[in-house]
């Protein structure tokens, strides 16, 4: 990598190391996991930054989705899983809205990173479907229906975030 | 919007605000991109590995170069066809090991390129879907086998275990492929033809598996003139193994265990021999910038 490249790609990472550490920290739930993520990620990027075309954050955000499912096929990362369970959510607390949004994100924490990573595509990144798909190497439909699997496990989790996860359940049922 | 996708998102965004940039990221991505190279061009222990692990290296004989003949070293070239320019078809089993190593069509990177003038997408056309890609060379050793598979447009390797299963890596969707460079069309410039050969190794993965544990295996790839008919790689201590050649192809592959996994900054040497065993040239793949 000659001097201009490497000026380059020092100024990317600069510019973009805030919004990349906190998708690799979504990913992983965990600083000590995120950097390593992001590291590894970047260390991929510079090895093939002269070949990359288009966006690189594109090609590092890639990277990290792509490692980040090889680690969920890994019974490695299997084991690493930090919680199954959610602790319940008290009804009648004064600060519901806090106490639920703390209960999502352990529960978010608790899906297995595909899981995890499709709704972070979806909600994190805002990417479209078609996109999440392309990037998963996987159809739309699999994407809707990982989707639909990842909110039904977040429910399972967290019983008290029904209503928000299902409004039109709670709306049919009342 | 919904009041869940606010919910999660506002959810995950608290959750990214956890997070602490660290310093130094991208000096640090570059010296783990530079060791990486370093480390594909190494001898010392890790070419133990590969003697131990890969090709059964057994001292017999001492070629007049100094080299220790192998086993795989006293193999005749055996299906060694000269290159005439053309890719070869696939056989079914070559088929089968396309298959198994492409999820969906690669990948391929225009080249050559530069972040100056980045063009947008990826390569589109001819030699780039799965069905373009063959099997040009494979080369066994004792945790599997390296493949070379290309195109005529793009080239990419693919490390199968023993039981003939592509790594983790390699089975990732659309795992990316590399524009041949230099192009298969321009001519060969001596004997040994190293594809990318600005950072010694180019190829690199990542892939533990179930079989073999290993995790880092480096390649050198490439093509020869329809003179080679034997090609070697000595690393730094001596330790000699060979390329696999075929249709005027080469790949060649070191395993690295984690458990050994070392950095090192010596060169490699790469000797090519035609029929008789004569020297033909000898090549030091290019050290990184």
């Amino acid at each position: 990598v000659n001097h201009e490249a490497r000026r380059q790609f020092t100024d990317f990472v600069a510019a973009r190391s805030t919004a990349l550490i906190r998708l690799a920290y979504v990913l992983t739930g965990d600083q000590h996991a995120a950097e390593d993520l992001l590291q590894s990620a970047l260390t991929k990027t510079a090895a093939r930054w002269r070949h990359i075309n288009g966006n690189p954050e594109a090609y590092v955000r890639k990277a990290m989705y792509n490692e980040q499912i090889g680690r969920w096929r890994s019974p490695r990362w299997r084991r690493e899983l930090a919680s199954d369970t959610v602790p319940e959510v008290p009804v009648d607390d004064p600060s519901r809205e806090i106490v639920l949004r703390l209960a999502l994100e352990q529960a978010l924490y608790a899906l297995s990173p595909r899981r995890r990573i499709v709704l972070v595509l979806r909600y994190f990144d805002d990417l479209p479907e078609a996109e999440v798909a392309r990037i998963m190497g996987c159809s739309v439909g699999t994407v809707r229906s990982q989707t639909h699997r990842a909110l039904a496990r977040l429910r399972e989790l967290a019983p008290d975030l029904v209503e928000v996860l299902e409004p039109e359940l709670i709306r049919r049922s009342t | 919007m919904t009041g869940r996708d606010d919910l999660l998102r506002d959810a995950l965004t608290q959750m990214a605000d956890g997070a602490v940039v660290p310093d130094h990221m991208g000096e640090r991505a570059l010296r783990g991109a530079a060791r990486r190279r370093y480390r594909s061009i190494a001898g010392g222990a890790v070419g133990a590995v590969v003697a131990v692990a890969a090709v059964i290296t057994v001292p017999t004989a001492v070629l007049g170069h100094g080299e220790h003949r192998t086993v795989a070293d006293t193999q005749s070239p055996g299906s060694f066809v000269p290159w005439h320019g053309a890719i070869p078809s696939n056989t079914p089993a070559e088929l089968a090991i396309v298959k198994e190593c492409m999820v969906g069509p690669p990948n391929v990177s225009k080249t050559p390129t530069s972040i100056h003038s980045r063009s947008a997408d990826n390569l589109t056309g001819p030699g780039t879907a799965t069905s373009s890609f063959r099997v040009l060379v494979t080369r066994r050793d004792g945790n599997g086998t390296a493949v070379l598979l290309g195109s005529v447009t793009a080239e990419r390797t693919c490390d199968l275990d023993r039981s003939g299963r592509a790594s983790e890596s390699d089975r990732r969707p659309n795992e990316s492929a590399n524009t041949w460079q230099p192009p298969l069309t321009a001519p060969l410039n001596g004997q040994i033809e190293v594809q990318d050969d600005d950072g010694g190794v180019m190829q690199d993965k990542n892939g533990p598996t179930p079989v073999s544990k290993w995790t880092d295996a480096d390649h050198l790839l490439g093509r020869v003139s329809s003179r080679v008919a034997r090609l070697t790689v000595t690393e730094r201590n001596g330790v000699t193994t060979t390329a696999g050649i075929d249709h005027g192809f080469f790949v060649w592959r070191a395993i690295r265990s984690a458990l050994l996994n070392q950095d090192t900054t010596e060169p490699i040497t790469m000797r090519a021999y035609d029929s008789t065993g004569h020297l033909l040239q000898t090549y030091h793949p290019g050290p990184p910038a």
